[in-house]
């Protein structure tokens, strides 16, 4: 059993704070434009070192070095910064072009106690409507950010409709650059939803509208695809819009798509025979695919121990993949995240259920990643006959390069933070993205040919 | 050695910013000679803004950076969680920059101190010692550089205090850097919070028996060496390091100054500890950038004696007046001469096919506000563009000399100081530029605007020197050729500003 982690020092962290999630989250939300109340660095810093290190993502609409910020300076720490905050909300108002603005703060505004609140009630006319969410950096960490912003736009500004859609159900915990793959997994769950005659709001993608934040309230079902994030979300969503969650693992390849389909119908109104048909549609076109590489996998014997470094979304289905659908060894589960006791045992249980052999192990720290790697699989030491653990595949992050040359493992980086990777529409989930990570997989070995 | 010290603020604990120390400006539009006057006379520090985008880092961003070029440390987040996380992105860029130094390529090693609500309340101190000794005893670096952010400042955490312990107890250099966001609005502030804290904590001075063996009076070779040493010093130049200079550069300056039978250390980014202590030994130090070094070169010339020179050595006249003023400086100005005469020969044939693709194109200069003040001269009296504007980010009054020249060289060329993406885009759009020079990791405004970008530095490049003609001259017409990527994605690109927002004045939000 993994333990929870401890609080101190990181050694390169793989989240920031809650800011940062939350203005990741944000600047993947349609028309919805973040306003920092913090110093002048914050705001870029964080929003453009977060969306490089998702696949090199970009600033976005109003993402980036465009986020408009009260740029906090040392008189507004001594005196205050609401008068900067509340000017700056004016000039937002008169300039940009958004449906929703969303004050967000930083670790001095936080510290020097500034109502922000108070300030955007002043707002309550105006034309673009204002909220804020306060996101203090030295309570919680990116995910957590992710999570008030959700709280924030969905129970806070959004009112609670009783007309409800029976067929719409709304996506969460996946979550905007944190996991790099973010648009591509949840165009691929809701295709296959869409597809099972269900309509689905993904929010985060770009065909998605502001519309849609406003429909979300209408929507029969939460299906939260993370066993530790926007779970408390999503239950606060449901006392406030009466709205049901599911909470399961993000499917990755045809096994655990399939599974995913079936349980479904326990959730939400749909056509059994219909999602029958779906499976076998999509089942028949992904093993066309799947079963010519076969070829080479037996052939060139591409069958590796394996290790996860993920994030706690990814580690079961990612675990769970590599060993039902490839047949590889993964012993080892490594999850960066910042999970306390509570968050740990829920995860602990999605990854149980998920069966993968590997064991669970909550490490944040890089180089002790590298260590405990070492340490767990040691190298031949000169022994005639030694069980070494080799052909050896370590799946993580780009930081993993280091510990997988160590290892003499190959390496693919797909979690947090992938920056020597280009991420578009490219997705894991569903069975689509099976068929792109058992590319992404088999191309590591085969590129060096 | 003079009376009155030129850098009177080493022997604080804390520097000051830029803010505090000169007349400084981030937020200016006009013509040149206003801009100088209002800089002389103190009025740009007054003008604010009423809109502001996080476009600026701040100076923890900026430290992270300078210190994150150095071998073999440990560089320590003193905050919460988020500060510095830009380090994943820089430390593959710096490691890029190492490998085109022919230095080793290693993982940068960089912890958080993670400050939670518990530390906020009772101080971060405790948490910072921890850090600074499993840094050391972990990974056993020669330096650890102890970044201090907003809250520890907020919170009073004594943090040269405590460095001053720690370095009692671990075998590393432990330095602190002062840079709280919220303290400047300058990132410039940082090069003087990461000199203050080389000055500080590392050692600058050559040990005896390690770096060298003392004169022995019983050994007359060892006068003889000793001889040969001060004569090797005499001939020393420290090039001071830019962020916005990689190897192609320092290659190319290097190269100018060794073709004058000089020796060169390029220092102290892409450095260590040990070419730190040589720091020290050089006759002179070039800093290339006004608003860059004087920080450290004034105590250079406060403690150690050694005068220091500084020019922008891009375009043709600049990187003359650089070669014959060191050339001067060490009494070699004729040959200096000649070898500028026979290099600008070689390059003015080198850039010859490409002038006709350039000549009198409409240039927006963005970017560094000392960079596209020289840079004017070379794309209007090297290559023949018509300069329309230069926008440069920040200034302060190290660099007045610069735009009084620019000034008068080029009276009608306006000038803005500004670094806001609105601004700038509706500025861009008034203009309606041929081709745009922008900051780097700046690019993107100008493209998704529709225009041809160019980056006005990279540390992938070549901008200084006379190879640097050549590049830039082939940079801006090979973008030229084809400027089809950004004018197509142009069209689909929907800015976050509402229509009427480019019938006002771009600087509407200027407050004076």
């Amino acid at each position: 059993m993994a333990t929870a982690t401890k609080k101190g020092i990181i050694e390169r962290p793989r989240t920031t704070c809650a800011q940062g999630g939350a203005l990741a989250t944000i600047g993947s939300l349609p028309d919805v434009v973040a306003i920092s109340h913090a110093a002048e660095g914050c705001g870029g810093n964080l929003s453009g070192a977060i969306s490089f290190n998702s696949g090199n993502n970009g600033e976005g609409y109003c993402g980036g070095w465009q986020i408009p910020t009260s740029a906090i300076r040392e008189k507004n720490v001594i005196f205050g910064g609401a008068q900067r905050l509340r000017a700056e909300i004016e000039s937002a108002e008169e300039l940009i072009d958004a449906k929703l603005f969303v004050v967000v703060t930083g670790c001095m505004t936080e510290i020097i106690g500034d109502d922000v609140e108070a300030v955007v009630d002043e707002f309550i006319d105006a034309q673009t409507p204002v909220v804020a969410v306060n996101t203090p950096s030295f309570e919680g960490d990116a995910y957590t950010g992710y999570e008030l912003v959700l709280e924030g736009v969905f129970n806070k500004y959004l009112e609670r409709s009783d007309e409800k859609d029976p067929k719409l159900v709304n996506l969460f915990g996946v979550i905007p650059n944190l996991d790099p793959f973010y648009r591509g997994d949840l165009e691929e769950i809701a295709r296959i939803l869409r597809k099972s005659g269900l309509k689905v709001n993904t929010f985060f993608t770009p065909d998605q509208t502001f519309e849609n934040i406003l429909s979300a309230n209408k929507a029969a079902l939460n299906i939260v695809l993370s066993p530790v994030w926007g779970v408390d979300f999503a239950a606060r969503f449901e006392k406030k819009h009466g709205t049901p969650y599911w909470v399961t693992d993000l499917p990755i390849g045809a096994v655990a798509s399939e599974r995913f389909l079936k349980e479904l119908t326990q959730h939400i109104e749909v056509d059994a025979g219909r999602i029958d048909e779906v499976i076998k549609e999509e089942s028949d076109r992904y093993y066309g695919y799947f079963i010519r590489t076969l070829d080479i996998i037996v052939n060139a014997q591409f069958f590796y121990y394996a290790a996860t470094v993920t994030n706690s979304s990814y580690a079961a289905p990612l675990a769970g993949y590599l060993k039902h659908e490839l047949g590889w060894q993964t012993d080892d589960a490594y999850v960066t995240d910042i999970l306390d006791k509570k968050r740990l045992e829920r995860l602990q249980a999605a990854f149980d259920e998920a069966h993968t052999g590997a064991e669970l192990i909550l490490e944040t720290d890089t180089k002790k990643i590298a260590w405990s790697l070492r340490k767990r699989h040691p190298r031949n030491q000169g022994e005639r006959y030694f069980d070494q653990h080799s052909p050896f595949f370590l799946v993580g992050s780009s930081l993993e390069k280091y510990a997988a040359a160590d290892q003499g493992a190959l390496t693919l980086a797909l979690s947090y933070p992938v920056y020597n990777r280009m991420i578009t529409d490219r997705g894991y989930a569903g069975y689509s993205g099976g068929l792109r990570l058992l590319e992404d997989l088999i191309s590591v070995p085969v590129a060096g040919k | 050695m003079s009376e009155v010290l030129e850098n009177k603020y080493v022997k604080n604990d804390v520097p000051p910013t830029r803010d505090e120390r000169l007349e400084i400006s981030d937020a200016f539009s006009g013509l040149g000679c206003d801009f100088v006057n209002c800089s002389k006379d103190c009025c740009l520090k007054k003008m604010d803004r009423n809109f502001w985008q996080a476009s600026s880092s701040c100076q923890m961003g900026l430290s992270t950076i300078m210190s994150s070029t150095i071998e073999n440390s440990v560089i320590i987040m003193h905050g919460p969680v988020g500060c510095g996380h830009q380090l994943h992105m820089l430390t593959a860029n710096t490691n890029a920059g190492k490998a085109a130094r022919g230095l080793d390529v290693k993982p940068v090693n960089w912890l958080s101190t993670n400050l939670g609500t518990t530390e906020v309340v009772n101080g971060g101190e405790k948490r910072l010692k921890e850090a600074i000794e499993y840094a050391d005893r972990t990974f056993r670096p020669e330096i650890i550089f102890v970044l201090s952010t907003c809250a520890p400042n907020i919170i009073g955490d004594d943090v040269e205090q405590i460095v001053r312990d720690e370095e009692k107890i671990v075998s590393a250099q432990v330095a602190a850097i002062h840079c709280p966001g919220f303290r400047s609005r300058m990132v410039s502030s940082a090069y003087d919070a990461f000199y203050h804290s080389l000055i500080k904590h590392i050692k600058f001075e050559p040990i005896p028996y390690k770096d060298y063996i003392p004169v022995n009076p019983a050994d007359v070779m060892s006068e003889f060496a000793a001889e040969g040493y001060e004569y090797g010093k005499k001939h020393t130049v420290n090039l001071m390091t830019l962020e916005s200079i990689g190897a192609p550069d320092e290659n190319e300056l290097a190269r100018l100054l060794t073709a004058l039978d000089l020796n060169v250390n390029v220092v102290p980014e892409y450095s260590n500890a040990d070419k730190i202590r040589f720091i020290s030994e050089s006759a002179l130090n070039v800093s290339m950038c006004w608003m860059h070094d004087d920080y450290l070169l004034k105590y250079m010339k406060d403690e150690y004696d050694v005068p220091y020179y500084m020019q922008m050595p891009l375009g043709l006249k600049a990187t003359r007046k650089w070669l014959t003023d060191i050339g001067e400086h060490f009494g070699i100005k004729e040959r200096a001469e000649r070898l500028a005469d026979y290099e600008e020969a070689l390059v003015k044939k080198a850039v010859g096919p490409f002038l006709e693709k350039l000549r009198n194109k409409r240039i927006l200069v963005t970017g560094g506000s000392v960079r596209s003040a020289v840079e004017t001269s070379l794309l209007k009296d090297d290559l023949g563009m018509d300069v329309i504007g230069i926008v440069g980010m920040l200034y302060d009054n190290n660099a007045e000399g610069v735009f009084e020249d620019f000034a008068s060289d080029y009276p009608q060329i306006p000038v803005v100081i500004s670094d806001q993406p609105y601004e700038y885009v509706n500025q861009i759009k008034k203009l309606d530029p041929d081709i745009v020079l922008e900051h780097a990791n700046y690019l993107q405004e100008g493209s998704k605007c529709g225009y041809v970008t160019i980056p006005e530095f990279d540390v992938g490049g070549s901008y200084f020197g006379y190879s640097g003609v050549f590049n830039v001259a082939k940079k801006i017409a090979f973008a030229l050729d084809n400027s089809e990527y950004v004018k197509h994605l142009g069209k689909h690109v929907r800015f976050p500003y509402k229509k009427d927002w480019y019938d006002k004045d771009p600087y509407h939000y200027i407050k004076k």
